[in-house]
């Protein structure tokens, strides 16, 4: 059995000084992955453990006329009626992920920072282009969330830094699709989430991004930028070869099944002309 | 490390290490024996809590999570008006023939009595998805829960249809 050291920090600062003392340390919000994957009775954690979800700052949501921003260690019940969850699909989604008494324990953060692969919310934040600001010692820096994500399309880890907010531009967004792919979608399962975004303005479409994101996370800029300014409907021609660019740009990461998705980006790309 | 914590509406300060669970701490030291560790993944709801309020899984959550906060559990309620109406209830449904699940349905339903505005459904369903129990009409379980809240709260009702 592995006993851990246990700090309670009030501040970031205070956790900041903790970090940058201890070697080994875990930063704990919710800690509802711990007891859901470790099967022994006992828990076992690094020597040191930060408790992240009682500091006030990390819990605050503040909204600006352009953006909103979550505290890391706001629960997932309580982003439940603010933007993006007040669409009805991130709604539906932010349900999927677990029953009321883990969402009521689990926190953004941690959800974010999960490690070993990328969680039902990070495809829609990463379409949404959200950013995360993370502090250091003496420094604080703002990332898009793409930063988590290393070469080969896996989950990478964020070093030394705390993840302190989580920052979403305020977008008008006029179609959403969110699908779940695979037969799991829980940490150590084969599912992904396939989310993409669209905004239109008089027949022309202002943005389009799509995010695929499970085991690793996949997303095509070029193709995006293809389509963004085509007009509503889309022409053969360009909805072609958007399809193409996905293809090929898939088939290189030589990780995603090609004919499974491929039909659903061709969904996407129909229903964004109702 | 020694934690307080408030259950039940007590003070409560007990020893604690990082390796042991909520459920464990609140059963052996605290004497708690309304709840059950069946599954230790957050699956069954036999272990569920109210944590601040709102349910928590107790067999998934390290016991240092409970410090500085509010803990209830059945028996917190087992006196109380509202919980005779809610049994009753609920056994005229009989939605409480799964012995093991009895402690965790109606804290479920305890939960959704304490409401200031009558229960909606999809909080009502949502309460109910924390336990997986095979046996319980969601159903019954709402017309139960609904039943026992115009009950306990007959001026609300006056108000209500005004």
């Amino acid at each position: 059995m592995n006993l851990s050291e246990i700090n309670f920090p009030q501040t970031i600062p205070e956790l900041l000084t903790i970090i940058s003392r201890e070697n080994d340390i875990q930063l704990i919000g919710g800690a509802t992955t711990f007891g859901y994957l470790q099967a022994t009775r006992y828990l076992s954690f690094s020597n040191t453990i930060a408790i992240v979800s009682r500091i006030p700052e990390l819990h605050a949501i503040h909204k600006t006329e352009r953006m909103i921003s979550y505290g890391a260690a706001c629960t997932l019940s309580e982003l439940e009626h603010v933007y993006p969850f007040e669409y009805p699909q991130p709604a539906s989604l932010l349900r999927t992920i677990a029953t009321s008494a883990v969402r009521n324990v689990a926190t953004i953060g941690g959800h974010l920072m999960y490690d070993r692969s990328f969680l039902s919310l990070w495809p829609l934040l990463a379409c949404l282009d959200a950013e995360l600001e993370f502090r250091a010692a003496s420094q604080s820096h703002i990332k898009n969330i793409w930063y988590l994500v290393d070469e080969n399309g896996k989950h990478c880890a964020a070093g030394n830094e705390v993840l302190a907010r989580i920052r979403i531009p305020l977008l008008s967004i006029d179609h959403i699709y969110i699908k779940r792919i695979g037969s799991n979608i829980f940490p150590g399962g084969d599912g992904a989430h396939l989310v993409a975004l669209a905004s239109v303005d008089r027949r022309s479409i202002n943005f389009f991004r799509l995010v695929l994101a499970g085991t690793r996370a996949f997303r095509d800029f070029e193709a995006e930028q293809r389509i963004t300014s085509a007009s509503i409907p889309l022409s053969p021609k360009i909805a072609q070869n958007v399809l193409h660019m996905y293809s090929e740009s898939l088939r290189k990461t030589n990780f995603w099944n090609t004919d499974l998705i491929l039909p659903l980006i061709g969904q996407i790309l129909e229903d964004l002309q109702r | 490390m020694n934690i307080e914590f408030t259950l039940n509406g007590l003070q409560h300060k007990v020893t604690i290490t990082s390796a042991e669970r909520a459920i464990d701490v609140l059963a052996k030291q605290c004497g708690i024996k309304s709840l059950a560790a069946d599954c230790l993944d957050g699956h069954c709801g036999k272990c569920l809590i109210l944590l601040d309020g709102t349910p928590a899984y107790s067999c998934i959550m390290p016991a240092f999570l409970l410090r500085d906060r509010r803990v209830e559990t059945i028996d917190y309620f087992l006196k109380s008006r509202e919980y005779d109406l809610l049994i009753t209830e609920l056994h005229r449904y009989g939605t409480l023939s799964c012995s093991g699940y009895h402690s965790a349905i109606a804290l479920m339903g305890m939960m959704l009595l304490q409401k200031k505005k009558a229960p909606q459904s999809d909080e009502i369903f949502d309460a109910l998805e924390n336990i997986h129990c095979n046996c319980l009409e969601p159903a019954d379980f709402e017309a139960a829960v609904l039943n026992a809240y115009q009950k306990s709260k007959p001026t609300r009702k006056q108000y209500e249809s005004e």
